[in-house]
């Protein structure tokens, strides 16, 4: 509604300063570029998606298993945190570097006695899932938006297989050479947007 | 050994079994596979029973152990109280309808396909016969105990114990027939089937067995569920170690306590106790590992220990562990002279559980990057390799514990943390006695004021908070097994009490 009362103000003051023949050429000349506005907005799509389980991601294929929950992976493909980015193992433990589970205060958690609790597993999100599902994954293109401020990587973990995680049609979605996407992950950088 | 529930469940899939002996099916196997039914003479008759025989367990287990497998993906905490209240109450209900001799309804009015033993080779048919009637939902059914044990398969979601319960059920079918058939065309076999046939009290004192054998069941799962409460033992306490009903525990930073079967606790007189084969080991104030005989007092030093963080003692064995890197070493207490024997090691950040003793087996847990497992290693048998008892990646298998033949061990995946319990042998699984949420929790699956749709189904309830407390290390004896846990917040760790 706000665009039509900007295009009625235009109008009126092209109307006011113009003659009726030149009037009539700017006004066509006005509409033409509406709608080639109008089209490029059709097929430019808003830069954040907001119909689905996460930003960025505009289809129904549910999220890769995770950790923690929501499908975030660092740059390599392995599972962080969320809510803050913080690294976690394979049973969602936030860990330091050497994969020492920690509490939130980034100390070492310890038994009673004061050893560190047993480190677990870190396994990248795409291959835990083709490891829990039973096939070979790849993960092939990726596509950025932004989300949040922040740009988003969304990333495809993909099958050869035609089923997804849903337990329906795969889509061929980032994926190539005839895979197709058995489930979603992001990444989240740091570049505004 | 089975449990008193498999044990339960086994009589009462026997009995029902046997019971379905009275349906057209069961009749129709005795004349068909006896001597009378085919031109095959005795000798077929003996090879199609034996075919018969081996047909319908498969069947029961296949029916009954796949159904325990459904139950178990489509629940999320299979075996817990409702379901096993709901098992019990189904049980009671049948056994009820059974003892009062209602009639089935409603009925499964079908029959196996009697062209099989016209076209197919005897024993074939006989074969396939038995599945089929194993598989109990073939045909007409004759006692409510047969959807009743399947309803609790399906909930208790146990597939060891489904396994069990179709087997004795294809037994119970099969026991009958196998023993009618070749008879049948004798006097003893004709009066048996007269007898089936016409007296109606017959079919009726079996319901009344089924009946009885699902009150067994009933009591033994409500048993098993009560049996399974969890009591709070000590606190603050930690590192349990059990043997013959005698109790000890650590204290952080303290002496340790030595609790005697139908005695008072009372300190230990130095740190980290254990306790096993009729000795208790502890870490001396002054730093020196000592190992006493508790009938006779007598107290050995074992100086070679020295740095130990850990202990476990048996009658003839002292095992322990030392950190960075961890290493668990064993020495011969029968046997001073023999140097202690380095048992396993791992490079940091990988960790070795407390090492644990029974008898002449050692066991622990180890926790790398890669993968974890429990290992045990025979220290009587020169030569012996440690054998992988449990292995699994994406999960941390932590403090085992072994006695008498059993391990209880800890399980932590991202959703849960499990108390289990399973033969000390390789394999899979184990009972879960005691189950907390996970340790770290999870977000929900979905961004804030994102819809649902496409999140995992285990986030489906929304976010799932941690565990108030983390489960640690185990201790195990003829009746329960003790678990130490502490509160995720900081504080006292605990120790809790599960009966086997």
């Amino acid at each position: 509604m706000a665009e039509r009362r900007g295009a009625g103000r235009l109008t009126e003051e092209l109307a006011a300063r113009t003659s009726r023949r030149g009037l009539l050429s700017r006004v066509g000349q006005a509409l033409v570029v509406g709608s080639a506005a109008s089209l490029v907005r059709d097929v430019v799509k808003p830069g954040e998606a907001d119909a689905y389980h996460f930003c960025g991601h505009i289809y129904t294929t549910g999220s890769c298993p995770h950790p923690t929950g929501l499908p975030r992976i660092d740059a390599r493909g392995y599972p962080i945190r969320a809510r803050d980015g913080a690294p976690v193992d394979d049973l969602g433990r936030r860990i330091d570097r050497r994969g020492r589970p920690v509490g939130e205060d980034g100390e070492l958690l310890r038994d009673p006695e004061g050893r560190p609790l047993p480190v677990a597993t870190r396994t990248k999100v795409c291959d835990a899932t083709g490891e829990r599902f039973g096939f070979r994954p790849y993960v092939d293109g990726s596509w950025y938006r932004c989300c949040g401020g922040h740009v988003r990587k969304l990333v495809d973990c993909c099958t050869t297989d035609n089923r997804r995680i849903n337990g329906d049609a795969a889509l061929t979605g980032y994926c190539y050479r005839g895979r197709k996407v058995f489930c979603v992950m992001y990444f989240q950088t740091k570049v505004p947007c | 050994m089975l449990s008193l529930a498999a044990v339960a469940l086994a009589a009462a899939g026997l009995a029902a079994g046997w019971t379905g002996t009275w349906s057209p099916c069961g009749f129709s196997m005795i004349d068909t596979l006896g001597p009378n039914g085919h031109p095959g003479g005795r000798r077929r008759t003996v090879a199609a029973c034996a075919a018969f025989a081996l047909g319908a367990p498969l069947g029961g287990a296949v029916t009954f152990g796949g159904l325990a497998a459904l139950g178990a993906l489509a629940q999320s905490h299979p075996g817990g109280d409702v379901a096993i209240g709901i098992a019990v109450a189904i049980a009671v209900a049948s056994a009820a309808l059974d003892a009062l001799g209602v009639r089935i309804a409603p009925q499964l009015r079908r029959q196996v396909p009697e062209s099989w033993r016209r076209v197919l080779p005897l024993p074939v048919a006989a074969f396939l016969y038995g599945i089929l009637l194993g598989l109990g939902f073939t045909t007409y059914v004759l006692s409510f105990a047969l959807p009743a044990l399947a309803a609790v398969s399906l909930v208790v979601a146990d597939v060891g114990l489904g396994l069990v319960l179709g087997v004795a059920f294809g037994i119970g079918r099969a026991l009958p027939i196998v023993a009618l058939a070749p008879v049948a065309d004798r006097e003893v076999g004709a009066r048996a089937l007269d007898a089936m046939a016409a007296r109606p009290g017959l079919l009726r004192g079996a319901r009344l067995i089924d009946a009885v054998a699902l009150l067994a069941v009933a009591a033994a799962l409500a048993g098993g569920t009560a049996s399974a409460a969890v009591q709070q033992v000590a606190q603050p306490a930690g590192l349990p170690s059990a043997d013959a009903a005698t109790l000890a525990w650590s204290v952080p930073g303290g002496d340790g306590v030595l609790l005697p079967a139908g005695g008072d606790p009372g300190p230990v007189g130095g740190r980290l106790p254990a306790v096993g084969g009729g000795r208790l080991a502890y870490v001396a104030f002054d730093g020196t590992p000592t190992v006493v005989e508790r009938a006779s007092a007598a107290t050995v030093a074992v100086p070679a220990a020295a740095g130990a963080d850990a202990l476990a003692v048996s009658a003839r064995w002292l095992a322990w562990r030392l950190p960075g890197p961890d290493r668990i070493v064993v020495a011969n207490l029968a046997d001073p002279a023999v140097p202690p024997r380095l048992v396993a090691r791992v490079s940091a950040p990988g960790t070795l559980s407390r090492p644990a003793l029974d008898g002449d087996r050692v066991a622990w847990a180890v926790a790398t990057r890669r993968g974890s497992r429990i290992v045990a290693l025979d220290l009587a048998t020169p030569g012996a390799r440690p054998v992988a008892l449990r292995s699994e990646r994406g999960a941390v298998l932590a403090g085992p514990s072994l006695h008498g033949g059993a391990m209880a061990w800890i399980r932590v995946t991202g959703l849960a943390q499990e108390l289990r319990l399973a033969p000390a042998t390789r394999g899979r699984g184990g009972r879960v006695l005691l189950r907390l949420r996970g340790q770290a929790g999870r977000d929900g699956g979905r961004a804030h004021g994102r819809t649902g749709q496409g999140r995992r189904p285990v986030d489906r309830h929304g976010p799932i908070r941690p565990a108030a407390h983390r489960l640690l290390d185990t201790a195990l004896d003829e009746r329960a097994v003790f678990v130490s846990r502490m509160p995720r917040a900081g504080g006292e760790p605990s120790l809790l009490r599960v009966d086997r």
